[in-house]
């Protein structure tokens, strides 16, 4: 087939929402008011981990000005997980917590106002009853037997299958790693992620006269928020009307459909608009983040350069509920071994529970730890062996039609050529034989050709 | 619940509002941080005053300087006369917060912030405070010493007083950023040479290493009649550093901060062997 | 409950507004008068998304009082350029993909405006340093300052 005459590719196009932007024109969230429009505020867990024993609404009930106040009582399904629209189990997440808190800033009760002055005034005189228990923060601890179990069904990681780990099992590790030349280890960890947006999170919703909820959100995912919403507030999804498409940043951290709700049952309630804005503490210390990962590797590497056993244990905090994690770290445990062509593969990854503000989805989640331990870890084993950077990478890099750990055959592989272009770039001149490299030059009978 | 709002035109005005509510007012300077603990809605007060329009900004010449309290950061960026002074000011924030803050407020400020606090120091500054029946002026080493709540004051401070400046200055800031960052530490410093090349006088003042800022000095005495070489350089980072008591917080542990302390006292007494 | 009365030019026309008295002039911009251009990222000085023109001095409108504002001249970026007539850095934001959410726009287009209208011939250096309380999440500095840059030339060539 010819090559087409292309319209618009490899060319500079304007962006269509560009002049509203640099203009002042484009309608975010926090630009839609609505006359008569209620604030709402929430009330979160000051402690990480604790019972709730009582919440005492009273004072706030009674401050001038406040409409109404929401607690799990009035969700009508309170208990739910967002990935439960792709099957995760269980629903392990209060919309408003009523039994126990799990973070520092859990939300627990909403106070909806005439003003968000007051709406924040009236939140600060709710009184709560809690008593305190000691909260799992770190991840090693977390996993230990003795750890005490935050999670209902009975430990602090997700199931796998009945494991408490996902498991990835490639060739024969343990007998590889006993031929090899090498055996190097690395442990690499990351710190939790705030995506910190400039606009914070924000929803307004108003109820129609019709019986239908016009929403405006800045989530990222509309159609997956409309459907969580509507389970939560269990009501057919064609009630509500969804109005979104402009966030002012995501990054990832904006698909956990965690204002929508609330705000929406803070409009059927009290028969008004109603907003709800984030402040940036909000944002940046109840929002969800990327996950703190420790990932800790084992390699068996010959003296040639080949890696011919990569073992990882990797522990992945989801902080206190699922959110995005259980599926996050399924990739995470797929991409851990790299884009290595590695023949004996062993890798258990955890997903792990602690009392910490829940992680979720951002750039790549799961992917982006495990490349950042991968590449740290080839350098380790260039450095230890004494071998170039660029050639260890290249020994090992998919071919295409080997097989991978997760048992796909590898198609389309660029690694090779995407190295040999950036040292080009870069002005490194490889040497030829790495230059004579190409993904191409697997044979398939489990030989392999170095150019 | 609506509060009530002070704009006075006069001191004298400001100092009544004050006597009248006493420790229930809210005094704003440029109002950079109340205005953000009021949106974020740390605490909700009913009565507040803006120093805004008092007249306590500007700076006035008579044998020495006097820079009114309400003088933003920008103008005071400009102090040619006052180098680290100016420098300091012009390290915090970017134009607008500079525009807003003053430098009164950021003697109240916690630290790690309240940078002013540092060039002050090494030029021996006062300050001037004032209530309806009293008005003093103490050193400002003084003045940082002495307790203070978040909001609520007896007094207002009204004016800095620096003498006219000897010697040679040099002052740094390091932060996490390049620009409109909180310190990690700071260090001023002023040295006066003798005709010998020896020191003769030294103020070395830290800034985000320990509950307030202060001068360092047992890292001064060991200065003094010595000449600046990196084993005298040396000997006032280590006991500089051994002055300090830091803090951790979501920038910087305790242990960075003290060792920060030697490195940066090190560099700051660097850049004044010329 | 209580509210006082500020008067104020408003992007060159006199506005009279009724509002509590601790109100920011963040607020009484966006919440009371409908100019939304001017954004709300923070509201604790961090972000520069509010910046707006006081008197032509850039001012960081989360944190000021506008009660302060009386009698004063407030700048918004709507008072600077329209879609049918953009301002020289708003066309130039446009045109250099400056903008990707375009949430710190407004605030960044503001900062570099006051950096512009005293110093028409600033440094890229310089123009860094005006905007080092201007935060952007998405499209990295380096269009951003080139954007204006591109209006420092055109003003140079002109
Ligand atoms: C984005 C950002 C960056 C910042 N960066 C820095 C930084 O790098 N370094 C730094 O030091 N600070 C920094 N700050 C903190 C602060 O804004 C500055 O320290 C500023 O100078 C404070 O002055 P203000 O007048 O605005 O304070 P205000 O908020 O008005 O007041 C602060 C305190 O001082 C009291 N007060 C103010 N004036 C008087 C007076 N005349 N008499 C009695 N009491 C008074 C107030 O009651 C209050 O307790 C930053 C703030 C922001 C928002
Ligand atoms: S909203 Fe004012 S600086 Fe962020
Ligand atoms: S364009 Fe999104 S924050 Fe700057």
């Amino acid at each position: 087939m010819g090559v087409k005459q292309l319209g618009i590719v490899g060319q500079s196009v304007k962006r269509r929402d560009g002049m509203g932007h640099v203009t002042g024109q484009t309608q975010y969230v926090d630009d839609v008011f609505y006359p008569n429009m209620l604030w709402l505020k929430m009330v979160r867990s000051p402690i990480s981990r604790g019972i709730i024993h009582g919440i005492d609404t009273s004072k706030a009930e009674a401050f001038p000005g406040v409409v109404a106040v929401i607690t799990a009582k009035d969700v009508p399904n309170n208990w739910y997980t967002i990935l439960c629209l792709i099957g995760v189990e269980p629903n392990d997440e209060p919309v408003l917590a009523h039994e126990e808190v799990m973070y520092m800033g859990e939300p627990i009760c909403a106070i909806v106002a005439e003003t968000e002055a007051i709406a924040a005034e009236a939140a600060a005189l709710v009184k709560l009853d809690i008593e305190e228990l000691p909260p799992v923060l770190e991840l090693e601890f977390a996993i230990r037997p003795d750890a005490p179990a935050i999670k209902k069904w009975g430990n602090n990681t997700f199931m796998y299958d009945g494991y408490n780990h996902r498991k990835l099992r490639f060739g024969d590790f343990e007998t590889a790693i006993q031929k090899a030349d090498y055996v190097i280890e690395g442990t690499y960890s990351l710190s939790p992620i705030e995506h910190a947006p400039i606009e914070t999170h924000c929803c307004v919703v108003k109820p129609e006269p019709d019986g239908r909820l016009t929403v405006h959100t800045n989530t990222q995912a509309l159609y997956f928020t409309m459907d969580n919403t509507a389970i939560i507030l269990q009501v057919p999804s064609q009630r509500l009307h969804m109005v979104g498409g402009t966030v002012g940043g995501g990054f990832g951290g904006k698909v956990d459909v965690i204002t929508e709700p609330i705000t929406c049952i803070a409009a059927m309630k009290t028969g008004r608009p109603v907003k709800w804005r984030w402040t940036r503490e909000e944002e940046m210390r109840k929002s969800s983040t990327r996950a703190a990962v420790k990932m800790q590797y084992t390699d068996g590497v010959m003296n040639d350069g080949r890696i011919i056993a990569r073992k990882v244990r990797s522990l992945e905090d989801a902080g206190a509920y699922h959110r995005h994690s259980p599926y996050g770290v399924q990739k995470h445990m797929a991409n851990l071994p790299g884009p290595y062509t590695i023949p004996n593969v062993w890798v258990d990854a955890y997903c792990v529970y602690t009392n910490r503000q829940p992680s979720s989805a951002m750039r790549g989640f799961g992917v982006t730890e495990a490349t950042f331990a991968v590449e740290c870890q080839m350098e380790r084993i260039a450095r230890t062996i004494g071998i170039d950077s660029w050639e260890i990478r290249l020994i090992n890099a998919y071919r295409n039609g080997q097989m991978r750990p997760v048992q796909k055959v590898v198609e389309d592989a660029t690694l090779i050529e995407t190295i040999q272009a950036a040292a080009e770039l870069i002005g490194y001149d490889l040497p030829s034989h790495l230059k004579a490299m190409s993904s191409d030059d697997y044979a398939g009978n489990g030989g392999r050709h170095h150019g | 619940m609506s509060a009530e709002l002070f704009i006075p035109r006069s001191l004298d005005e400001a100092l009544g509002v004050l006597q009248t509510y006493g420790s229930g007012l809210l005094v704003m300077g440029g109002g950079t941080m109340m205005m953000a603990h009021l949106n974020e809605g740390v605490f909700f007060p009913k009565k507040v005053m803006s120093l805004a329009r008092a007249g306590l900004s500007g700076i006035y010449r008579n044998g020495h300087t006097q820079i009114g309290a309400t003088t933003s950061l920008s103008k005071v960026s400009q102090l040619g006369d006052f180098p680290i002074l100016a420098d300091a000011a012009y390290q915090i924030g970017g134009p607008a917060l500079r525009n807003m803050g003053t430098i009164g407020g950021n003697l109240y400020m916690p630290q790690p912030a309240g940078d002013m606090a540092v060039p002050l120091l090494t030029y021996d500054a006062h300050v001037e405070l004032a209530s309806a029946s009293n008005s003093r002026t103490i050193p400002l080493e003084a003045f940082l010493a002495e307790p203070r709540s978040r909001h609520g004051t007896q007094e207002l401070l009204v004016a800095i007083h620096l003498p006219n400046p000897t010697g040679r200055t040099a002052y740094l800031k390091l932060g996490r950023r390049e620009a409109n960052t909180p310190s990690v530490v700071t260090v001023g410093a002023r040295v006066v040479l003798d005709g010998q090349g020896q020191v003769s006088d030294v103020r070395i003042a830290l800034g985000a290493a320990g509950s307030i800022a202060f001068r360092a000095k047992s890292a001064e005495a060991a200065l003094v009649g010595q000449a600046l070489n990196t084993n005298s350089i040396a000997d006032a980072a280590q006991l500089a550093m051994e002055e300090s008591d830091p803090f951790t917080d979501a920038l910087a542990t305790a242990w960075y901060r003290r060792r920060m302390v030697g490195v940066f006292v090190k560099r700051t007494l660097e850049q004044l062997v010329k | 409950m209580e509210s006082i009365t500020i008067t104020f030019k408003l992007n060159g026309k006199t506005t009279a507004v009724a509002v509590e008295p601790l109100t920011s002039l963040r607020s009484v911009l966006r919440e009371h008068l409908h100019f939304h251009a001017t954004k709300a990222g923070c509201g604790q000085g961090g972000c520069g998304s509010c910046t707006v023109l006081v008197n032509g001095e850039s001012v960081l409108s989360c944190l000021m009082l506008a009660a302060l504002a009386d009698g004063q001249e407030v700048t918004t970026l709507e008072g600077i350029g329209t879609p049918q007539h953009m301002h020289p850095l708003q066309a130039a934001f446009f045109d250099k993909f400056a903008a990707q959410c375009g949430y710190c726009s407004p605030g960044m287009i503001m900062a570099a405006k006051a950096l512009l209208d005293k110093n028409p011939h600033p440094t890229r250096a310089e123009i860094a340093e005006a905007l080092a309380g201007n935060l952007c999440r998405c499209t990295g500095y380096v269009a951003i300052l080139d954007a204006i840059e591109a209006v420092v030339t055109q003003m140079q060539e002109a």
